[in-house]
């Protein structure tokens, strides 16, 4: 990865609107209920960011748009330098994670590690020197020995860990965490925490990751965007310089914490 | 077990009762006399069971192609499928029975009219549950799959096809069931072999206990045919039930 080009964004919202239209209940239509409105920030090239917020703020929604899951309604999204999604034949810029493994439980863990280029239609050399790679990273991911084990053979952290190879495998410079450790007990969920703070200096990629955990925020991020209000019209940025003190910044932008204006730095 | 032990009870009280109240032979046999009927008519009900049995498989298979085919095209084509499935519903309303005598005179005594009305009795429940079934992928790894850009032939291989699975056999279980149902009818109503014609036959020579024999072994073979299904079930979706083992463990 060329340092020349640090100075660029691996994603840029500019002025994106985005509305969620839930499920129509029984008898009545849906509405549209707007999410995001003319939200813009961008996301350093090589940065570990973490956007935190209450549940159903919006957090995820941005993340999905940068994924190209989802289209906004007017802006324009960058993702290293064009528009998100992708099409057969050209790499993933973008590698999204969802919060649940959805690992599918009729194939072995390098299986799955492998779909995301499967399903992109590589060529069978090309996935066959994918496997070399990814059974190379197995032990990185705490997954030795486990490569031909089928999910339901493993444990909710080797499921969640799986899943992240699977993330990193597909290839994608930004990677898009959706509250990856949301559905792990407290104990598994910390111990995977600490494992990526150390795995995430041999990352070659951009992080960005949603979370409702302020100190998984502090912990893994060296920048915290915050979602306070939901329509989003903007993030409010915690540069992490020492955890306990981004820490109360965050909750106190949340709202969840008595203002202590002396202790409030950076922005 | 407790069923192999419910139907010797069944059969001892049958003989009990036949024993004690003596009903005319024609009326109601005693299991024995349908047990010495089935030796002694064996050459000709195996022969017959063979003819039928090759319906059945036939019409499974057909049913299999046809029914898996729609579902697929539906859930491929929007459209395709606005238009056919009217259709496919109105096909189940009118009384099959009725068009089968047309049917032996459009195709006379051969195997396929027989066959043709097992297929549609039995192709409609596979139609209807491969389509369910291809419907009801989850949400979150369709999510997933958008994100890597798969394309829709791929996503439907990797993921769709495996996840529709389940109901696809449930479905090819009833196709089954439907299929010893309606090949012998499409007996009854013109043919010159098979189990359904022998019954007749032999019911119209007052021959009880060889209708019994008769019926229980078609029954035999719509049993045997019908746990089969499952045990292939059973092989291929083997991820299923590790699954759900594991929800059990968690939830234990």
């Amino acid at each position: 990865m060329s340092r020349g080009r640090a100075e660029g964004s691996a994603l840029r919202f500019d002025a994106v609107t985005a509305v969620y239209r839930p499920l129509p209940a029984a008898g009545r239509r849906g509405t549209e209920v707007p999410v995001l409105e003319e939200l813009s920030f961008a996301v350093q090239e090589g940065s570990f960011t973490a956007l935190v917020g209450p549940s159903g703020s919006g957090k995820s929604t941005i993340l999905k748009l940068a994924a190209g899951i989802l289209r906004p309604r007017a802006g324009r999204i960058e993702v290293c330098g064009a528009p998100p999604g992708t099409r057969p034949g050209e790499p993933l810029r973008a590698s999204y994670m969802p919060q649940r493994d959805s690992l599918l439980p009729w194939r072995t863990l390098l299986e799955n590690a492998l779909l995301p280029l499967e399903m992109h239609g590589r060529e069978a050399q090309a996935l066959r020197e994918a496997r070399r790679r990814a059974e190379e990273l197995l032990p990185v991911f705490g997954l030795e020995g486990k490569g031909d084990a089928y999910p339901a053979q493993l444990s909710g952290g080797e499921r969640q860990r799986a899943a992240f190879l699977r993330t990193v495998m597909a290839g994608g410079r930004l990677l898009l965490l959706d509250e990856p450790f949301g559905a792990l007990d407290a104990l598994t969920r910390r111990q995977l925490q600490l494992w990526l703070a150390g795995l995430r200096r041999s990352l070659e990629a951009t992080v960005l990751l949603v979370t409702h955990d302020v100190q998984e925020a502090a912990l893994l991020a060296d920048e915290v965007l915050v979602v306070a209000a939901t329509p989003v019209r903007a993030l409010e940025r915690v540069p992490v310089r020492d955890r306990a003190t981004a820490e109360r910044r965050v909750l106190e932008l949340l709202g969840l914490r008595e203002a202590a204006p002396l202790e409030v730095g950076g922005a | 077990m407790r069923g192999g032990f419910l139907a010797l009870l069944l059969l001892v009280a049958w003989q009990a009762g036949v024993e004690l109240f003596r009903p005319p032979s024609f009326i109601l046999p005693a299991p024995s006399q349908v047990a010495a009927a089935l030796w002694s008519e064996r050459a000709t009900l195996l022969a017959n069971a063979g003819v039928t049995l090759e319906e059945i498989l036939l019409a499974v298979a057909l049913s299999a192609v046809v029914g898996v085919g729609l579902a697929v095209a539906m859930r491929m084509s929007p459209r395709f499928a606005g238009g056919a499935y009217p259709w496919l519903v109105a096909s189940q309303m009118f009384p099959t029975v009725a068009i089968a005598p047309i049917l032996v005179l459009w195709l006379g005594y051969t195997l396929a009219p027989k066959v043709l009305l097992a297929v549609l009795w039995s192709f409609f429940p596979l139609v209807v549950s491969t389509y369910d079934g291809l419907g009801r992928v989850d949400a979150d790894a369709e999510e997933l799959f958008a994100s890597w850009g798969a394309g829709r032939w791929r996503r439907f291989r990797a993921l769709e096809w495996p996840s529709a699975l389940p109901a696809v056999f449930s479905g090819l279980k009833l196709a089954v069931a439907f299929s010893v149902s309606g090949a012998v009818v499409g007996e009854w109503l013109g043919a010159q072999a098979g189990l359904g014609y022998l019954i007749q036959r032999y019911s119209s020579q007052l021959q009880a206990s060889a209708v019994f024999a008769a019926v229980f072994l078609l029954a035999a073979l719509g049993i045997g045919l019908f746990a089969l299904t499952g045990r292939v079930e059973r092989r291929v979706l083997w991820w299923l039930r590790t699954a759900q083992d594991e929800i059990g463990r968690e939830e234990a």
